[in-house]
């Protein structure tokens, strides 16, 4: 959980967008998948982050159409004139969008996210209308395995039924899985039914904590860096990435 | 999970978010080793997982004395 928590907090900072000089655009707004069995806070996470970045939206796979997360065209009913209408990702631009249940959803909504996740454009050729829309936004999703529950008999693909061309686009993937272990569920526990009771979370073993609006400034404040990669770090990176090819 | 060479703009994303959490104009060495820490953790938690039986005897056993008792 720690990872996963330490991950949130750089999508939450991002990396940096490169723009080349022929407008090609290097992304640099990190996606994330969350997976794994019911009950273990995914949803929770991306509630608390929808409400904790400047700019959040929470929606869910089932209740979202591809043109409600994309674009939509419209007949304005007074003119009569053809209008555009931007969809939960364009509403998102440089902030995050969260959704959860993305593995149910439908197929084809799905394939307009593509697009997001890696040129964070969308383009529109409707009634019309051809234009294409910024979309800088990071996408944080959250999605059980194939049949609700991991099966530790499949192998990890046929549990994760997304495509591989979805899947390569989130830059992190965490599996979260719901294993009974002694201590951890009576400190859970513990955890709600103290929660239930006095609406507080209890004394955290962390000697300080951080309130939500100086998290906030310390986030708007890294914001603010553009960090460049050093030319004797190339060799390392490149070594680094060619090591986990070789898998 | 594949590597691809999305993989490598990923490495380089979270190494240069690892930076500006550290408020600093260039990456450093550890940054991109915590990124690369970060990314062997979730390709881990993707890769092994493996079949514990182990706790289902237990379980058979459990079963069994039960039955015995009865």
């Amino acid at each position: 959980m720690e990872e996963i928590k330490q991950a949130l907090l750089l999508l939450m900072i991002g990396g940096v967008t490169k723009e080349l000089k022929d407008g090609m655009r290097i992304r640099g707004h990190l996606n994330s998948l969350l997976m794994g069995d019911p009950g273990v806070a995914k949803s929770q996470l991306l509630k608390h982050i929808s409400r904790f970045a400047p700019r959040g939206i929470y929606t869910t796979g089932k209740g979202s159409s591809g043109v409600g997360l994309t674009a939509a065209v419209l007949k304005d009913p007074v003119t009569g004139e053809v209008v555009l209408e931007g969809g939960a990702l364009v509403l998102a631009d440089t902030g995050i969008c969260c959704i959860d249940e993305f593995d149910k959803m439908d197929e084809r909504d799905r394939t307009n996210i593509h697009e997001v996740m890696e040129q964070q454009t969308i383009s529109i050729a409707k009634a019309g209308i051809t234009t294409s829309l910024n979309a800088r936004t990071s996408i944080l999703a959250a999605a059980n395995p194939v049949y609700g529950r991991y099966n530790k008999k499949l192998q990890p693909h046929e549990n994760i039924n997304l495509p591989a061309a979805l899947l390569s686009r989130f830059d992190l993937i965490f599996l979260l899985l719901d294993t009974a272990n002694g201590d951890r569920d009576v400190q859970l526990a513990r955890h709600v039914t103290q929660v239930h009771q006095t609406l507080n979370a209890p004394q955290a073993s962390l000697d300080v904590k951080i309130e939500a609006e100086t998290m906030r400034s310390f986030i708007a404040y890294a914001q603010t860096f553009q960090p460049i990669i050093p030319a004797e770090l190339h060799n390392y990176i490149v070594a680094k990435y060619v090591e986990k090819r070789k898998f | 999970m594949y590597i691809t060479p999305r993989t490598l703009l990923g490495i380089i994303r979270i190494s240069q978010s690892m930076a500006k959490l550290h408020f600093r104009d260039h990456v450093k060495q550890e940054d991109v080793d915590q990124a690369l820490k970060l990314m062997d953790y979730s390709i881990r938690s993707l890769r092994s997982i493996k079949d514990d039986s182990a706790g289902k005897r237990k379980h058979g056993k459990f079963l069994f004395d039960y039955l015995i008792l009865v």
